[in-house]
């Protein structure tokens, strides 16, 4: 840590020695080992070293950012030059701003080392529990990983942030295959402090691995109707973020064309739902912690109840709009409050419609006007699953979806890196071939 | 530029294992500009030394963020070490791989970094040009991005390799409202292979296609929604590139064959019509670079092209050097790593549907009523074969006549089924480099083809 201080202290000097008025240099150094298994079998296994330089320098107005990863005291002096000659070539904008200045900050989290016999010990084991309950399951590529990310950020303003965070994380990409038939492939993630727990018992892999068992053998529905869709967390998470992006985001807030530009305080989602971005929230492994202007990361409501309480903005467009600023910039760590019925119960009360666990879909366009392939999907009727589709579609408004949300389940998956229910959406045009 | 000093240090190579080292530097610049503001303003440098060690069959990796003797005998040290680590705990059962040929290439031509202040110039200069010819849109977003990769490459077998691929590119996002007050958009890249400051000595061509974009924006806002089921299309030479990377590219990339893809029984199979060839092209292509060019992969296997198709007949896979083994395939040059701390993975290269004789005029005057889908936001496929692309521009076609303009739509369908109804493929190939192909890691890819009639699900709401 005492040497990335060091070429820290380096390159905020450089570029205020430059001329820059206000300044930012960070210095990191990440270590990660990450083992892979290909088709249930060992193959590879990584250790890689990386360090990295990021620089920020505002000269007069004029803003430039570089980051490379080389370090040593040439390379640190290089590149903010070169960051202040990027700065200078900028237009002045006087809505780039630092934070006011903090009392030095440290934060230490996770395990900060790997233990690498014990994360092949349960890489083994759930791939062999993959293989004895899921023997339909093909488990393209597993990777567990530890990552620890040690770092140093000094701001002009006198504020000094220092971070050493561990995390474990395990991702696995599979399909189910019989004789020639095969399902769509489907992933599923998360992020863990401890390897306390058998893998096949974090996040959604159980019930992914069920579901994806079910989905060798599909059909093509040639019917079109308007019904209702229960997504997954990790669906209904997709759905969230494509949302914050298409009405809540610096860019469509910037240029106003958010169908939401009016609606701070209004109501925008069914009342049933709340969304909290909190990367401080107990179940989130590895949160921000601060923002790149130098503001402590605070967890907020981007919408209570169905209203909506703030947009998803930095510092700059905040400044920009005069509007408020996010308490943090991190683009996930969704919080949604589940609600109060069963997941069994919400299926039983869908009379036609749809479980969707991903959605293969193009970017909505700034009307949020949405249509994608509903993959990894089941029919439902009379309040029952029936059979494995595939070649169907679904589509309508993303507005419109949050303001149809007619149920929440009680129960929800944390994966680390978020915390949500089932959701179940009326109204959502459903056509087959 | 990169030392050479690589080659020497093949020294380091340890006896009963294969060894690959790599240095790489990605360098990335980016301006980007929002209503006439400045909202980007970005340069990032990226590199260092890898090492790939392979014992029975296991591979061990590891890199560091520095290109020095030390590190490179320090990352083939602990590569080794990671291999040795999974021989003890998993079982080992692979030998050698079969040999490839050896040599060294260099194509290390010196490029230029043009300094941040000509990506703004740059951006100010079409920002303007846009304000005067584009007056009733609401919003307007301009970037310019280029990234860079060299690589110096050297292997235990194959060839030893110095290259360096630019590319660079100007995005336009232009928005308008329609009639309904809706906020509609459309979006134009001008660019490919080669540093920006040689892409864009002048400005005529991204004008020119800022008037077209501005003419198919202002027809968009007039749109009509396309109407939901099956439908005759044609598909531009760029959508028809998307098709082929997308919806057939990743299902013969020979680990997604291993996982059970559409096409692990389909070899020698009518999988198209038979006016349907498709090729991942390694550097060449009709007699011109391809957009992204590949001389020698990360395995150090000299590139070639790959003929995934046939007259519509699926003819092979996409392979690394273990993949081609267990397949008894050729490699071709097919593993490829975005960073230097990055392993080789099976990657699609420059990747097209082979030029018919079909002229697109004929095509547009041989539909009663259909569509024609001109350009797309993005696309996803699985391993079924079935994809989805986002549509963002087109037109209805009725009585042989381009009609209204559609707003967004999605289109779908299964690959291998719908290249089937492939009845007319155009005389000319349009290619497509701006983007990355993304499979654990990022990586450029290229993609082209000519305009194709074919059958395709819509995912309008009319």
């Amino acid at each position: 840590m005492r040497s990335m201080e060091i070429m820290a202290k380096l390159g905020l000097s450089a570029l205020q020695e430059g001329g820059a008025d206000q300044t930012v240099c960070t210095v990191s150094r990440t270590v990660t080992r990450e083992l892979t298994a290909e088709w249930g079998e060992f193959s590879l296994y990584r250790t890689i070293f990386d360090d990295s330089v990021g620089y920020m320098a505002i000269v007069g107005g004029r803003r430039g950012v570089l980051s490379q990863n080389t370090v040593n005291e040439e390379a640190i002096r290089e590149g903010a030059a070169n960051c202040l000659k990027s700065a200078q070539a900028a237009d002045p904008d006087e809505a780039w701003q630092l934070a006011p200045p903090l009392p030095e900050q440290l934060f230490e989290t996770g395990p900060l080392t790997c233990d690498e016999e014990k994360l092949f010990e349960r890489c083994e084991e759930f791939l062999d529990d993959i293989r004895t309950r899921f023997p339909l399951i093909s488990a393209s590529m597993l990777t567990a990983t530890h990552v620890l990310k040690e770092g140093v950020g000094l701001y002009s303003t006198g504020s000094r942030f220092f971070s050493r965070r561990g995390v474990y994380s395990v991702d696995l990409m599979f399909n189910a295959t019989e004789g020639e038939a095969t399902s769509s492939f489907f992933a599923t993630s998360v992020e863990t402090l401890d390897l306390d727990t058998p893998f096949i018992k974090l996040g959604s892999f159980e019930s992914d691995l069920a579901a994806i068992s079910r989905q060798v053998f599909t059909k093509a529905m040639d019917d079109k109707f308007t019904g209702t869709v229960l997504l997954t967390p990790d669906c209904f998470g997709y759905l969230l973020a494509t949302c914050i992006g298409t009405y809540a985001s610096d860019g469509v807030i910037l240029d106003g064309t958010s169908l939401w530009l009016d609606k701070v305080g209004q109501q925008v989602a069914n009342e049933k739902f709340s969304l909290q971005l909190a990367p401080l929230h107990p179940d989130i492994v590895a949160g921000q912690r601060y923002t790149s202007e130098g503001y402590l990361a605070e967890d907020f409501h981007l919408i209570e109840r169905g209203v909506l309480k703030q947009f998803h903005l930095s510092d700059y467009a905040a400044r920009k709009t005069g509007r408020e600023r996010s308490p943090n910039s991190s683009f996930g760590c969704f919080i949604v409050e589940p609600g109060d019925e069963p997941l069994e119960t919400m299926i039983r009360d869908i009379e036609r419609g749809l479980v969707i666990a991903r959605v293969s879909a193009g970017s909505p366009s700034a009307s949020g006007d949405f249509s994608g392939v509903a993959k990894n999907c089941f029919l439902i009727e009379n309040g029952e699953i029936k059979e494995a589709l595939s070649e169907t579609m679904i589509n309508g408004n993303l507005a419109e979806f949050l303001m149809n949300i007619k149920a929440l389940s009680r129960e929800v998956v944390k994966d680390g890196s978020s915390v949500l229910p089932w959701v179940a959406i009326e109204g959502v045009g459903i056509a087959g071939k | 530029m990169l030392s050479d000093t690589l080659f020497e240090y093949k020294r380091y190579f340890i006896d009963g294992a294969e060894s690959e080292l790599r240095a790489q530097h990605n360098a990335s610049r980016r301006v980007s500009f929002l209503d006439g503001q400045m909202i980007g303003n970005v340069r990032q440098d990226y590199k260092g030394v890898s090492a790939r060690v392979r014992r029975g069959g296991l591979y061990g990796f590891s890199s560091k963020g520095d290109y020095t003797q030390e590190s490179v005998e320090s990352v083939l040290k602990e590569a080794s070490n990671n291999a040795l680590f999974l021989e003890q705990h998993a079982k080992p059962t692979k030998s050698f791989l079969p040999p490839v040929p050896s040599g060294r290439m260099e194509l290390k031509d010196s490029v230029n970094d043009p300094e941040q202040s000509f990506y703004i110039e740059l951006c100010r200069a079409l920002d303007a040009y846009i304000v005067a010819r584009c007056p009733d849109i609401i919003s307007r977003r301009v970037a310019a991005y280029s990234d860079t990769v060299e690589k110096v490459i050297t292997v235990s077998n194959g060839y030893d390799a110095h290259v360096v691929t630019p590319r660079s590119y100007v995005y336009v996002f232009l928005t308008g409202k329609s009639a309904a007050g809706m906020p509609v958009d459309v979006m134009a890249v001008i660019g490919g292979f080669d540093t920006i400051d040689k892409n864009f000595i002048d400005l005529d061509e991204a004008k020119a296609k800022v008037d077209t974009l501005y003419e198919q924006l202002m027809q968009k806002c007039e749109g009509v929604y396309a109407k939901a089921g099956e439908a005759m299309c044609i598909l531009s030479g760029r959508m028809a590139g998307m098709l082929a990377h997308e919806a057939v590219g990743h299902t013969v990339e020979a680990d997604l064959v291993q996982s059970g893809s559409v096409s692990a029984h389909l070899l020698g199979k009518q999988v198209a019509s038979e006016k349907v060839s498709m090729v991942d092209f390694a550097h060449t292509a009709y007699g011109k670079p391809t957009p992204l060019p590949v001389y020698v992969d990360d395995e150090g296997v000299k590139a070639e092209d790959a003929v995934l198709i046939r007259d519509g007949i699926l003819t092979e896979y996409l392979n690394s050097r273990q993949s081609a083994e267990l397949f008894g395939m050729t490699p071709r040059g097919n593993a490829r790593a975005w960073l230097f701390s990055d392993e080789p993975l099976i990657r699609m290269r420059n990747t097209a549907i082979v030029p018919g004789d079909d002229k697109l005029e004929d095509m547009i005057a041989s539909v009663d009523d259909g569509y024609y889908l001109v350009a797309s936001g993005n696309g996803q496929a699985d391993m079924t074969g079935e994809f989805m692309f986002g549509v963002t521009i087109g037109y209805e076609i009725k009585n042989g006549k381009l009609g209204r303009a559609m707003l967004d739509t999605t289109i779908s369908g299964v690959a291998f089924e719908m290249l089937k109804t492939v009845d007319m493929v155009s005389d000319e190939v349009e290619w497509e480099s701006s983007g990355f192909c993304g499979k654990k890691q990022a990586m450029t890819v290229g993609m082209g083809g000519p305009h194709i009639r074919c059958r395709l699900t819509m995912g309008g709401k009319a």
